[in-house]
């Protein structure tokens, strides 16, 4: 059994936990929007929606780690000297974003009583920063190498194969649907914030919506832009 | 083959809402008997549990004619198993997850000869699974599924229905359970019920995990 073999099994359960607790993240999203329901139960909703939102969040950190691996190893692309290096340096990034990803959940979740250490607060405040721009640059850098890669042949652009360079702009895709995820997530933290304080109204529940609108469209685009990227993979067109 | 990997696109996804929405259902069940929750809250929870739990529920029925016309399309399964009897598996199966998607809608004086009816099928499925596989492993010449990493696959699901047999049969008191703790003022003991009987359904559904975990790995590694 090779490793290449093993990390396209791990590469495919993280799509299928990803996608899946989307579903979950959505469903329970939608109980969050109901005005018919008490407070409580819809603020737990939130948190259940939460916790599972940590299967997308994983997944898009973990797919892009290995497949920047696989990419090197199964000879995809990075034929350049610097693609094992450029496979290290994913894997490190990837972790150490990772780590980040799950320190945030850790500190968001803290009782209301019991808040983490300032250090942990400005150390996540800091890692929310750094992500959101991280997230613009790696989508911009994924769509300008998915596009030379297109555009030349062979082993002249990063990834010699098509399928390959059309999955991973579509992935930028993703990308940039997570930043304007990310981007809607004060807003509608605001407007719950309005209904938790001063009660649910007419006027505070279309808020409500109105601000969740554009994450809902993001959230629907990326389980297009996953299935696409699944048939890209089975299909390798062009091969 | 195009064919063959627009049914491999599906079957994949399939598994997505298999186990990842699963992993929903498995935290609702959680919230849904937290006792620090309102009996709205932990009501809202279950329904959410039954809502998700259609996924794993459908993408059961619907791995079978997927994993069988995969199998007979690129990886040797007998020609028994060929296009007509292919298509009428299919329309069988179709019929039988809109029938388990109405259940949760309710099928009044029905529903009581349909979960007998779908666990008698899923008892013969489970069977006919592990006895394909089985005659497989044994068959000198081979058997009617020819690659060994499908026989391990189709082993493996007929255990995961088995699995899901014994959460069925787990369940059948669920109901009252869960009602017991949705009254106005639930004892300790209604709690304790439920968490033990749920609980006890926890290796199953960890089975059913490392069963579509394993069978991931031997489709894309494909060994031996």
């Amino acid at each position: 059994m090779r490793a290449y073999d093993l990390l396209k099994a791990l590469h495919l359960l993280l799509v299928i936990i990803w996608l899946g607790t989307d579903i979950g993240t959505y469903a329970s999203f939608q109980r969050l929007l109901n005005e018919k329901l008490s407070l409580p139960t819809r603020l737990s909703m939130s948190r259940l929606s939460d916790v599972l939102d940590q299967g997308p969040r994983s997944g898009l950190v973990l797919l892009l780690m290995l497949g920047i691996s696989m990419t090197y190893m199964g000879d995809w692309g990075l034929r350049g000297g610097g693609g094992l290096v450029l496979a290290w340096m994913a894997a490190v990034v990837g972790l150490v974003w990772f780590a980040g990803v799950w320190h945030q959940f850790w500190v968001h979740r803290a009782p209301a009583d019991q808040p983490r250490s300032p250090r942990h607060l400005s150390i996540t405040a800091t890692f929310r920063k750094v992500d959101l721009w991280w997230r613009v640059a790696l989508a911009i850098v994924l769509v300008g190498a998915s596009i030379v890669s297109l555009a030349t042949s062979g082993d002249d652009g990063p990834f010699a194969a098509d399928w390959l360079a059309w999955k991973l702009l579509v992935f930028a895709g993703i990308v940039a649907c997570g930043v304007a995820i990310r981007i809607s997530l004060p807003k509608i933290g605001a407007a719950i914030g309005a209904i938790v304080s001063s009660g649910s109204t007419p006027e505070r529940e279309s808020a409500l919506r109105a601000a969740s609108r554009p994450a809902i469209v993001a959230v629907w685009l990326i389980w297009v832009f996953l299935i696409v990227m699944t048939t890209l993979a089975v299909f390798k067109p062009g091969l | 083959m195009n064919a063959y990997n627009t049914l491999k696109v599906i079957h994949i996804l399939s598994i997505a809402t298999w186990l990842g929405v699963d992993l929903g259902v498995f935290l609702c069940s959680s919230l849904g008997r937290n006792r620090s929750f309102s009996r709205e809250t932990r009501s809202e929870f279950l329904g959410l549990l039954g809502k998700l739990d259609l996924g794993p529920r459908v993408s059961l029925i619907a791995t079978l004619p997927l994993g069988l016309t995969l199998a007979h399309l690129n990886w040797g399964l007998a020609a028994s198993f060929g296009a007509p009897i292919g298509w009428l598996i299919a329309l069988l199966c179709s019929a039988w997850a809109a029938l388990v998607v109405r259940q949760h809608h309710g099928l009044g004086r029905w529903a009581k000869p349909f979960a007998t009816f779908d666990a008698a099928v899923r008892v013969a499925i489970a069977a006919a699974c592990i006895g394909l596989a089985l005659i497989s492993f044994a068959g000198s010449s081979g058997g009617p599924i020819e690659a060994s990493w499908i026989r391990w696959k189709v082993l493996l699901f007929g255990l995961m229905i088995v699995c899901g047999l014994w959460i069925r049969l787990g369940m059948r008191n669920a109901g009252q359970l869960f009602g017991a703790t949705l009254v106005e003022e639930p004892t300790d003991d209604a709690y304790n019920e439920l968490d033990r009987l749920i609980r006890s359904l926890y290796p199953p559904v960890f089975l059913i995990w490392a069963a579509i975990v394993v069978c991931v790995v031997l489709a894309t590694t494909k060994p031996m």
